[in-house]
Order: C-alpha cells, then sequence, then structure tokens
C-alpha cells in the first residue's frame, strides 16, 4: 500500500512537472488538433464536439465566479437560457419570434446588451447577501425565469420552447459568411470558445483579477484596504453573465431552437459540477469538467437517474478530496 | 484643520447590557504617535474597529480633519485615509506574499485601471511593493504564500499592506504580539522611522515598546478613559502604577 501511493505520487509529480515545462507545446498541439477535428472524425463525434465547446464556455464564465471572486451561483442557468431565447426570439421564423435575422452582428450585440441587462439587475440584488442568501436568490431568479418560459406559452412557446432557430451568419455588404454546414459551425464556435479563454485569461491575470482572488480569500480584508468590493463583484457578475449568454445562444443555434430545461436549476447544477470536479479557479479545468460531464454520459448506460446520482457522488468526492479538481492533481503549483 | 487629525467625540459602543466603551473622547494631532493602554477587554480594539468602520457606534462621531466620516463604509475612510492593521492576523492566505502587497499597493488605480492594466502603472505598483516587502523585511520571502509565513512574519507583513493605502492616520493593534524580542525590535525600528507627519494610534501591551514609541498615552479601563498625557504624566498616575506598570516592572 504505502509504496504504491509513493509511486502514484511521484508519477503525478513527473506529469505535473512536464506539464508545467511544456505548456506552450500543450496549448498549440491542442489548438492544431481542434482545427483538424472536423476533418477527422464522424458528424456524431462532431456533434459531441461541438456541444463540450459549447458547455465549456458556460463552465468557464461560471469559473469567474465561483472560481475566481469565490461567488457560488446557483442560477447560472438563468443567462444560459436568456442568451437562447433571446436569440430565439430575434432570429427564430416561429409566428411567435420576430424573425429579423441571422445575422450574428446584429444578434451578438442584442444577446450581449440583454443578458448584460439581467445580470445588471440580478446581480443588484444578489451581490448584497452572501453564503446561502447569494445561493438562493441566483436560484430563485432562474427558477422564476424557467416558470415564466413554461407558463407564458404565447410568447416563449412554453414547455416546447422556441423552435426554427436558423444557424448564424456573419455579413456586411455583399460580404456574407454562412454556418449553417455543421462543420463551419464547429469553427464558429471554436473561435468564440478561444475569444472566450483567452479574454478569461487576461482579466484573471490582470490587477483585476487579483482583486477578484483578494474578494474570494478575504473580502472583508479587501474593504479594509478600500476597495469597493461591490463595484468588482458587479462587474465579475456581469462579465460572467453575457459570456453564459453567449454559451446559450450558440446551443440555440445549434439545437435549432431554445427549451425551457436551458434555464432550469439542473443546467446550472451541471455548469457548477463542471467547474467543481474539473478545478475551480482554473479556466483550464472547467473546460475538462465540461469535456468529461459531456462525454460520460454517451459512454455509460442509458439509466439517467443512476448516472446523476453518481456525478453528485463525483461531486462530493471532489469537494471532499480533491479542492483543486482534475487539474488541481495534474497542475504545478507557484 | 489638517486632514490629519483625528478626533473621537463621545463615543459609546453598548453590546447588550455591557458597555465595551462610554463616551470616550480622543484627539489626536497631525503627526502625534499616541498609544491605547489598558487591560484585557478595556475596549480598546472596539475603539479601533469604530474609527476603521468595521463596527457601529452606539453614540458619538469621529472625525478625520474637520470631516464626519461616522456614517461613512469602511472603503471610503480607507480612501480618506484611515488605514489599519487588526489584532488577529488578518491576510489573503492562499495569495504569495508579494500578491497580498500589490492588492493593497494597486488599490488607488481603480477598477477600470485594474482591468485595462496599462504596463506602466502596473510596473509602478511592483516597484511600490518591492520596496514595502523590503521595508518589512519580507523579501526574500515575497515568493511564498502568505499563510507559511511565521506569526511574526505576518505580523510585518500587515504592516506593510496598511502603509501601502498611504494613509494619514494608521491604527495598529497589538503589532508587536507574538514576536520574538528581535522581531519586536525591528518593528519598533520601522514605525519609529515612519513619516513625522503620520499620525498613530498604536494598542500595545508591551510597555517597552509604548514607552519607547509614544509622545501621548490615553488609558482606557471598562470602556472609560480614566487618565491621558505625556508618558511621564501616565507613569505617575497611581491607578496605572497599580493595574499596569506595577506587573511590568516585577
Ligand atoms: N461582538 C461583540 N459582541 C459582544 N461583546 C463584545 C464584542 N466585541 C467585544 N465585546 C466585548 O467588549 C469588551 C471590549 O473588547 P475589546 O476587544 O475592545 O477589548 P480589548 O481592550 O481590545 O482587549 P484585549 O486586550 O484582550 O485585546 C469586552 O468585554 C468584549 O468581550
Ligand atoms: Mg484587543
Amino acid at each position: 500500500m504505502g509504496t504504491e501511493r509513493t509511486k502514484i505520487i511521484t508519477h503525478i509529480a513527473t506529469a505535473r512537472s512536464w506539464l508545467a515545462a511544456n505548456s506552450r507545446w500543450v496549448l498549440i498541439l491542442t489548438l492544431i488538433l481542434a482545427l483538424i477535428f472536423p476533418f477527422s472524425v464522424k458528424t456524431y463525434i462532431l456533434s459531441l464536439g461541438i456541444e463540450v465547446l459549447i458547455f465549456a464556455i458556460f463552465a468557464m464564465s461560471l469559473d469567474l465566479l465561483l472560481g475566481y471572486t469565490g461567488l457560488p451561483s446557483l442560477g447560472h442557468a438563468a443567462f444560459f437560457g436568456l442568451g437562447a431565447y433571446i436569440l430565439a426570439y430575434v432570429s427564430s421564423n416561429s409566428e411567435l419570434a420576430l424573425g429579423l435575422t441571422d445575422n450574428l452582428l446584429i444578434t451578438l450585440p442584442i444577446v450581449i446588451l440583454g443578458t448584460a441587462l439581467s445580470a445588471v439587475i440580478l446581480g443588484f440584488l444578489a451581490l448584497r447577501t452572501s453564503g446561502v442568501f447569494f445561493l438562493m436568490i441566483t436560484l430563485a431568479f432562474a427558477q422564476m425565469l424557467f416558470s415564466i418560459a413554461i407558463r407564458w406559452s404565447s410568447v416563449t412557446g412554453g414547455s416546447d420552447g422556441m423552435t426554427g432557430v436558423p444557424r448564424p451568419t456573419l455579413g456586411i455588404g455583399t460580404w456574407h459568411l454562412s454556418f449553417t454546414d455543421r462543420a463551419d459551425f464547429y469553427y464558429l464556435v471554436l473561435a468564440f470558445f478561444c475569444i472566450t479563454w483567452f479574454l478569461l485569461r487576461y482579466i484573471v491575470r490582470s490587477p483585476f483579477g487579483l482583486a477578484l482572488r483578494g474578494i474570494h480569500a478575504n473580502e472583508q480584508r479587501m474593504r479594509g484596504l478600500g476597495y469597493n468590493t461591490f463595484r468588482y463583484k458587479f462587474t465579475a457578475f456581469i462579465v460572467s453573465g453575457v459570456i453564459a449568454g453567449i454559451a446559450g445562444m450558440l446551443l440555440s443555434q445549434y439545437f435549432w431552437h431554445a427549451v425551457p430545461h436551458n434555464l432550469f436549476w439542473n443546467m446550472s447544477g451541471q455548469a457548477l459540477i463542471m467547474v467543481v470536479v474539473g478545478g475551480p479557479g482554473t479556466l483550464t479545468g472547467p473546460v475538462i469538467g465540461a469535456t468529461l460531464m459531456r462525454l460520460l454520459p454517451n459512454f455509460a448506460s442509458t439509466y439517467t437517474e443512476l448516472s446523476e446520482t453518481l456525478m453528485g457522488l463525483v461531486l462530493i468526492l471532489f469537494v471532499l478530496l480533491a479542492p483543486g479538481g482534475i487539474f488541481g492533481i495534474f497542475h504545478k503549483k507557484r | 484643520m489638517p486632514i490629519n487629525t483625528l478626533k473621537v467625540s463621545r463615543l459609546s459602543k453598548h453590546y447588550g447590557g455591557l458597555a465595551a466603551l462610554a463616551d470616550v473622547n480622543l484627539n489626536a494631532r497631525t503627526g502625534e504617535r499616541r498609544a491605547i493602554i489598558g487591560p484585557n477587554g478595556a475596549g480598546k480594539t472596539t475603539l479601533l474597529n469604530i474609527i476603521t468602520g468595521e463596527v457601529k457606534p452606539t453614540e458619538g462621531t469621529i472625525f478625520l480633519g474637520n470631516r464626519d466620516v461616522t456614517s461613512l463604509s469602511v472603503h471610503k475612510r480607507v480612501n480618506l485615509g484611515i488605514a489599519y492593521t487588526s489584532q488577529k492576523n488578518n491576510l489573503f492566505d492562499n495569495l504569495s506574499v508579494f500578491e497580498n502587497v500589490c492588492i493593497a499597493v494597486q488599490q488607488h488605480l481603480g477598477m477600470f485601471q485594474h482591468m485595462l492594466g496599462f504596463s506602466e502603472s502596473v510596473e509602478k505598483v511592483v516597484d511600490s511593493a518591492l520596496g514595502l516587502l523590503n521595508l518589512v523585511g519580507l523579501a526574500t520571502e515575497k515568493k511564498q504564500l502568505s499563510s507559511t509565513l511565521s506569526y511574526g512574519q505576518q505580523r510585518a507583513l500587515e504592516v506593510a499592506l496598511a502603509l501601502a493605502t498611504k494613509p494619514k492616520v494608521l491604527l495598529l493593534d497589538e503589532p508587536t504580539a507574538g514576536m520574538s524580542p528581535a522581531e519586536t525590535e525591528e518593528m519598533v525600528e520601522l514605525i519609529r522611522n515612519l513619516p513625522r507627519l503620520l499620525t498613530l494610534l498604536i494598542v500595545e501591551h508591551d510597555m517597552d515598546v509604548v514607552f519607547k514609541l509614544a509622545d501621548q498615552i490615553t488609558v482606557l479601563h471598562y470602556g472609560k478613559v480614566v487618565t491621558e498625557g505625556t508618558p511621564s504624566e501616565v507613569r505617575a498616575n497611581s491607578l496605572v502604577q497599580e493595574t499596569y506598570l506595577g506587573q511590568h516592572k516585577s
């Protein structure tokens, strides 16, 4: 037992230092693999890849709140679902929707504005509280939107959601790109993923990111150093909400519809598990978490009840035994 | 009136039936170094916490210069020039020593600068952070997590954080508690060499430290100011001799 244990520990240590020394190459290799991915796999796998990337964007957005700022939102699906519904409302050709345009240059700003506005409202209320109250208010907000989506069917399409959402286009004047084809849409999602990753990495490494980590570690001391911590949390909350909204937008474009389930607590819970299991406060960890969470159900049996129970157990194990998540196990600490 | 003066007027704090502070008046002129002494539970920490805004007073007012700051939040008071180190170490445990100081140094830049991170201002932050670490003797520990420092080193880091906010009035709650004699010596030197215009309130149990640093002393007892004055005046006070210096001399 003892020697086995030390063996495993040395293996992990070797992997850690190798990763630390070659992180740039790992990054480049991953990017190349991601670029050639559509040419080398079946459509079914490509679909999974798209889903994984969309959920990775969603999970990274939550990581800014949970992992860096220490704000455990239980209602992050609110923004995910809002992004999906706003996009559907603007661009779907069903009679419920406006059916204005599928041009990203118009729809994306509308999604950003809409989710930012709702993040302003929820943030203003929820960020005055902390701990359990913060959990409850964010959860309640998302569940409220969920029941509106179900009940107010003349506007939202009820439990069927809003169908007829087109894949996006991108165009100015005569120049025009379409992402209707699955592989093309994959590249669009990949682009959004990369922008999100680099943007969030820039944010968390900036002095602003340091302040967020300070708030996570000791908010009272931050105030004692002159920080108006509310403004920092508020800003992080809005950025996080907007990115989650963009992920939701992509999901509705991918599946051709926006459904109430996008707003359901289960969706918030999944994002939470992705972050915690992958490694909170690392950005890369939640990407790993999203990959596992979206892939595992495809390999596991169809007993969804059981697999959800298993997910719950895995979450508890990680919280207790590996608070740094999977990424934390293999990542060398400074 | 210059802004470095601190005036506390008719301050009271009740916890249920207990009067932690009762009608306390205190006046610290610019550049004054005032020690606050008194037995355990006298209300010293409560007084400092009310001045920083961490605790709301039941009654009374606090002036910084001629500005009434009684209703201002903690962070606004810090930006007006009040800084403190608390009695218990209160750092950012999972950040490095260097990051701890950077957080404090960068604060004045404001949130938008923090987000845009102009490189020359970031360089300035790094420079003054390193300067502060040198000042408190923690330059070689800068990469360590602050939680791995010894208790005394953490006290020193606390002082670096407080100084980083460029205060006009500095409140120190038992800065040398838990320090070795050598560390205490260094801390006293450090405090002694602070800018003369900085107004200092220092709570301290170690009477050697008090007499080395203070030019005014306030003695608190059960939430009341029993006497105040220069060190020699206070030393001559019979009550102080009984409760304090008697034990100390032995
Ligand atoms: N939050 C609180 N609730 C109830 N009573 C409190 C609270 N904080 C302080 N007290 C009481 O107020 C009195 C003054 O406490 P305070 O911490 O200010 O004393 P102190 O002079 O700093 O003592 P020490 O030398 O031990 O640090 C004590 O009797 C304490 O028990
Ligand atoms: Mg005290």
